[in-house]
């Protein structure tokens, strides 16, 4: 009786404390856009797992799964094959093109097409050092990498051409400071092969060069393609952007800053000093971003922040070059346009916020 | 093959869907502050989601929203003092009501706070979310980390001290 009593209190309390249909919608916006902005990136090679897991391959026979074990084996090993080896055709013939089909979102494609662009750029890196760069890998990688950046300029239109610059401007840093880190690590490589008996090996790592910065040319010319889009915003839409942006260039900071001091003893007192002195640039962006934040000059502080961002990822990447490379960290080159504030933005006054401007600097 | 990560999208918000109502208010009987229990509840929605966009696997995802909605609501805690019940009582304690007929109940939930808060916490949260939150044993011992056994055996010592909290009430009261 007195249970049921204390059931009874329960499903009328129920009635009470609920969440009102408008409140439930609010919600669901919130984390619609939380979804959208983390979307699913598939890159850990456990993900076949998964394909297993999610696949009706899990109802096949015993046979075919043990054939699966193989090719899962096979692909599995072939991740870490180089240009020369008997599996990278595997790799990038099957792996990477299952995984490229798992991205959904122009988001994670173009993340995912960054990500082999990165890959491509150190399998030359490798390549390049053990001494088997010949003219055959050197066009094979050449095509491969125009392959992947056009592929990531291509979603970071569509992406643009949704309205969402600030994400496209995202896209194409990252693409930026990836390309400009592996620039200065395979020039440094190249460096230390010119005095070797065989100079074909540092005649193709320049050619190689030489297409890596054409396209860092385009890369930088749609990035600040972006940037306008993003100054030319309203100030109040961009506010929760350069927020969050910045909550994540300052986690961006402090996992490179203990990643250099972690690995201090393997980079030399030059690299060192260099890559502090980029991340205090880094830092010092940030506190020029937080004063635009204070005079409410939003969109400034968003191109600030994002600016620290793209010298804290290339520092990383460089970094890491200096370590497995043994060569020197460069100093970040600063290439921007300066935003300053809406008084600027009136004085340049070439944007012209009638006329659609997401083309502007794209392919 | 691009079905997979689109499943994985509209199971989750499927997800949101079906668990948002409950665990909304399992957040509301912790920290008894509805705008609270609502930024609670959305925040475990989305460090589940980040923790799905990972590519991790979670294998029950009503019980992980819950895990990670305790871990949001402990971490509150330290934060901040506990909420006794007076301070609930003195701030007003404001329900949503839907229905003028259940004003005739004077307010079961805030009857339902008073009995549980009269629990021991360990046995608070298994009763709550045994028959508020509609949980299975299992599910609650995923959630608490503890054996399905030690579940059981809570719940049972809970209602007994329930029973014993009742027999003090007027029952025309309840």
């Amino acid at each position: 009786m007195i249970f049921r009593k204390f059931k009874k209190l329960i499903k009328e309390s129920r009635r009470e404390i609920f969440l009102e249909e408008r409140e439930r919608g609010v919600m669901r916006s919130e984390i619609l856009d939380f979804m959208k902005n983390h979307p699913v990136i598939l890159l850990k090679p456990q993900s076949f797992l998964y394909i297993f897991k999610y696949s009706s391959i899990r109802y096949s026979s015993a046979f075919a799964a043990l054939s699966l074990v193989i090719i899962f084996g096979v692909s599995s090993a072939a991740n870490n094959a180089l240009p020369g080896d008997v599996l990278y055709n595997v790799k990038v013939g099957v792996n990477e093109k299952v995984l490229g089909l798992l991205q959904v979102s122009d988001e994670s494609k173009a993340q995912y097409e960054i990500k082999l662009t990165e890959t491509r750029l150190e399998e030359i890196e490798k390549v390049s050092s053990k001494d088997n760069l010949d003219e055959k890998a050197k066009d094979d990688f050449v095509l491969l990498l125009n392959k992947s950046i056009k592929k990531v300029q291509n979603y970071s239109l569509s992406i643009e051409n949704n309205n969402n610059p600030e994400l496209s401007l995202k896209i194409n840093s990252e693409l930026e400071a990836s390309l400009n880190a592996h620039k200065e690590i395979l020039s440094e490589i190249s460096k230390e092969k010119e005095n070797e008996k065989d100079s074909s090996v540092s005649d193709n790592i320049r050619g190689l060069l030489s297409n890596v910065n054409d396209n860092i040319s385009k890369v930088q010319k749609n990035r600040q393609g972006s940037e306008d889009n993003v100054f030319a915003k309203s100030s109040t839409d961009v506010k929760e952007s350069a927020e969050g942006k910045l909550k994540a260039v300052e986690n961006k900071v402090n996992e490179v800053s203990n990643f250099i001091e972690k690995n201090k003893d393997l980079m030399g007192e030059e690299s060192y000093d260099s890559a502090k002195a980029n991340l205090d640039l880094a830092k010092s962006t940030i506190e020029d971003g937080k004063n635009d934040l204070d005079a409410e000059n939003y969109n400034s502080a968003f191109l600030k922040f994002q600016k620290a961002m793209r010298i804290a990822q290339e520092t990383h990447i460089s970094v890491k070059g200096s370590i497995d490379f043994k060569i020197n960290v460069p100093k970040v080159k600063e290439s921007d346009k300066v935003y300053e504030d809406d008084e600027i933005r009136s004085k340049e006054g070439e944007i012209n916020t009638d006329q659609p401007i997401h083309s502007k600097g794209m392919w | 093959m691009k079905h997979v990560s689109g499943t994985k999208e509209d199971e989750f918000i499927q997800s949101y869907e079906k668990y948002s109502e409950a665990i909304f208010r399992h957040c509301y009987y912790r920290v008894f502050d509805r705008e609270k229990a609502k930024d609670f509840a959305q925040e475990a929605f989305f460090r589940t989601w980040k923790y799905i966009s990972e590519g991790n696997n979670v294998d029950n995802i009503r019980a992980f929203v819950y895990r990670t909605a305790n871990n949001i609501i402990i971490d509150e805690s330290r934060k901040n003092k506990p909420v006794s019940l007076d301070s609930i009582m003195e701030k007003g304690f404001s329900p949503k009501v839907e229905d003028l007929k259940f004003i005739e109940n004077k307010f079961a939930s805030q009857k339902l706070i008073k009995i549980i808060n009269s629990l021991d916490e360990k046995y608070r949260d298994v009763v709550m979310m045994k028959y508020i939150d509609g949980l299975s044993s299992k599910e609650i011992a995923q959630i608490i980390g503890e054996k399905e056994n030690n579940v059981y055996v809570r719940i049972h010592r809970a209602l007994e001290k329930i029973k014993e909290i009742l027999k003090n009430y007027d029952i025309q009261e309840i």
